[in-house]
C-alpha cells in the first residue's frame, strides 16, 4: 500500500512538473533564430521590435521579412515581448490586427510550438522567430541581439542574474 | 525519357513543392463583422444594423503582395427590383516592395488621410462605434452630403520609410488617382488627377504626429461648380501607452464655389479623444468633436460630446457602447442624444 501510494505521489509530482513546464512555469532561455541561409548574424533590439511592430518589412538586403511568434497565451511569448522588447502583449495583438485590416503589412505569423517555428524559419529565408534554446537544431541559426549572445548576462532576455 | 525517370522527377517535385510553397507563397483571409444598435432621441426610434461583414484577402510571394477587401454593408440584400445594403470592392491593389524606403502599389485604395481613414470601416480596430466628424459625410454647402476628401481612389501609390534615426522614423505615402466623379473607380471624367500625401513621424512606440493632404477637382461640384478645385489639409496627433490613449486631429477644407458666388467655401473639423484601458479589458472613452461649415451663418456648426465604453474580452471581440450629446448652432435644430452600441468581431 505504501509503495502504491509512493508511486502515485511520484506520478502526481511528475504530472505537475510536466504541466508547469508545458505552461512555461519553468522558463527556458529564449533565443532568436533566422534561416540558416540568412547572412544576418546580429540585429539591435530596436530592429527586432520594429520587425514585430510592422515598422520594418524587409531585411537590409531588401528581401521580405517574415516574423513569426508563438501563441500569445504562452509564457515564453509574454516574456519575449514584455520583458524583452517592452511591448505589452495586449497592445501587440491590437497592433497586429491593425496591420492586417489596414493592409499596411502582414502581421507576424502565429505558430503553436517551437517545432513549428523551427520548421517555418528553416523553410523561409526571410523568417525570424524565437524558441527555447533546447529546441534549437541545425536547421536554423541563432543571432545575437545588440551584439550579445544568449549566454551572456547582458542578453536582452538573459536569465543570468549573477 | 523512360517512365521510371519521369516518375522519379514527378515524385521529387511533389516532395519539394511544400518547401517551395512555404518559402514563396502565403495566402491569408481575414475579416470582421459588426452589429449595431442605435436609438436617437430626435427620431425616437431604435434600429439594429448589420453594418459590416468584410472579407480581406492577402497573397504574398516575396516582393509581391496582392490585397483586397470586399464589403457587405447594411444587410446587402440585392434583388432585381430593389433590395438594400451594398456590396462593394472596397480595396484591391497589388504591391511591389523594392525596399523599406519604396513600395509601389496599383489599384483601388482608401485615401491615406488622418489616423482613421486607412482603417475606416474596420470597426475592431477603433474604440467607438462612430468615427469622428472628419471621417463622415457633411454638407458644407447645405446641399449634398460628402466627405472632406475622397474616401477611396483608384490609381497609384508609393510609400515607405523616408528616414529613421534611433527610435524616430518618418513614413510617407503619395498617391495619384482619378479623383471624385461619377465613375471614379474606372473612368476619370477629366484630365485632372487627385493627389494625396501623408507624412507620419513616429517617435518610439508611443508618439506619432501626422500631416495629410488631398487635392482634387470635384466632378460633382458640391457647390454647383463642376470640377471645382478642392483641397483639404489634416494634422493629427496620437499618444498611446499601454493604458492611456490620446488622439486629436484637425482638418481644414476648401472648395471653389459656384460662379455666381465666386471665391472658396471652407469648412473645418477637429476633435480630441481620451481613453484609458483598465486591465486591457474595459476602456472608457471621452471625445469632443466639432464641425464648422465655415459659412459664418448661424447654424453652421455641430458639436458633440461622446461618452463611451469599450469592453474587449480578447483582441478580436469588442463590445462598444456610447452616448452622443449633439449640439447645433442653428436655432431650429434641437440638441439631441444618440445612443449607439455594437458588437464587433475580427476573424
Amino acid at each position: 500500500m505504501n509503495i502504491k501510494l509512493k508511486i502515485a505521489n511520484c506520478l502526481l509530482v511528475g504530472l505537475f512538473m510536466t504541466m508547469l513546464g508545458a505552461r512555461g512555469g519553468v522558463q527556458a532561455q529564449t533565443v532568436v533564430v533566422v534561416n540558416s541561409a540568412n547572412s544576418v548574424t546580429n540585429i539591435s533590439k530596436a530592429q527586432l521590435l520594429g520587425f514585430y511592430r510592422g515598422d520594418e518589412i524587409v531585411w537590409k538586403n531588401t528581401s521580405r521579412l517574415y516574423p513569426v511568434t508563438l501563441r500569445t497565451n504562452q509564457a515564453i511569448t509574454k516574456t519575449f515581448f514584455e520583458k524583452g522588447l517592452g511591448l505589452n502583449v495586449g497592445r501587440a495583438k491590437r497592433l497586429w490586427l491593425k496591420l492586417a485590416l489596414s493592409g499596411k503589412t502582414s502581421p507576424p505569423k502565429i505558430l503553436n510550438n517551437a517545432a513549428e517555428v523551427v520548421e517555418y524559419v528553416s523553410q523561409n529565408e526571410g523568417a525570424i522567430g524565437f524558441i527555447p534554446v533546447e529546441k534549437l537544431d541545425e536547421r536554423v541559426k541563432v543571432i545575437t541581439i545588440n551584439g550579445r549572445a544568449y549566454s551572456e548576462k547582458e542578453y536582452f532576455l538573459s536569465q543570468n542574474t549573477k | 525519357m523512360e517512365m521510371k525517370q519521369i516518375q522519379v522527377i514527378l515524385v521529387s517535385l511533389l516532395l519539394t513543392s511544400p518547401v517551395l510553397y512555404a518559402q514563396q507563397r502565403e495566402f491569408s483571409i481575414y475579416g470582421y463583422i459588426d452589429l449595431e444598435f442605435e436609438y436617437g432621441t430626435e427620431q425616437k426610434k431604435s434600429t439594429f444594423d448589420i453594418h459590416h461583414f468584410n472579407l480581406l484577402t492577402e497573397f504574398q510571394s516575396q516582393q509581391v503582395r496582392v490585397f483586397s477587401e470586399i464589403e457587405f454593408e447594411h444587410g446587402a440584400s440585392l434583388e432585381p427590383d430593389g433590395g438594400e445594403g451594398e456590396i462593394a470592392l472596397e480595396r484591391a491593389w497589388v504591391e511591389y516592395t523594392h525596399s523599406g524606403r519604396i513600395q509601389l502599389r496599383a489599384g483601388k485604395f482608401l485615401t491615406p488621410f488622418g489616423i482613421y481613414n486607412l482603417i475606416h470601416d474596420a470597426t475592431p480596430t477603433f474604440l467607438t462605434t462612430s468615427l469622428p466628424f472628419i471621417y463622415g459625410k457633411h454638407n458644407p454647402f447645405g446641399v449634398n452630403k460628402a466627405r472632406l476628401y475622397a474616401k477611396f481612389y483608384t490609381g497609384l501609390q508609393v510609400l515607405g520609410t523616408l528616414s529613421k534615426a534611433g527610435s524616430i522614423r518618418l513614413n510617407y505615402t503619395l498617391g495619384v488617382g482619378n479623383g471624385r466623379g461619377p465613375e471614379q473607380f474606372s473612368k476619370d471624367n477629366d484630365n485632372n488627377k487627385s493627389l494625396s500625401a501623408r507624412l507620419l513621424l513616429q517617435s518610439g512606440t508611443r508618439l506619432q504626429v501626422g500631416v495629410s493632404h488631398y487635392r482634387d477637382h470635384n466632378a460633382e461640384g458640391l457647390s454647383g461648380k463642376q470640377g471645382a478645385n478642392e483641397q483639404v489639409y489634416g494634422l493629427d496627433l496620437q499618444y498611446d501607452t499601454d493604458t492611456f490613449l490620446l488622439q486629436s486631429e484637425l482638418a481644414l477644407f476648401r472648395m471653389e464655389r459656384n460662379i455666381e458666388a465666386g471665391g472658396f467655401q471652407t469648412a473645418k473639423s477637429w476633435y480630441i479623444q481620451l481613453a484609458y484601458r483598465v486591465q486591457d479589458l474595459v476602456t472608457p472613452v471621452l471625445r469632443y468633436d466639432f464641425f464648422d461649415r465655415g459659412t459664418n451663418a448661424v447654424g453652421d456648426s455641430h458639436r458633440t460630446w461622446l461618452l463611451g465604453v469599450n469592453i474587449s474580452p480578447n483582441a478580436k471581440v469588442y463590445f462598444k457602447g456610447e452616448v452622443q450629446f449633439n449640439m447645433f448652432s442653428a436655432p431650429d435644430e434641437a440638441s439631441n442624444r444618440l445612443y449607439l452600441s455594437s458588437i464587433s468581431v475580427a476573424f
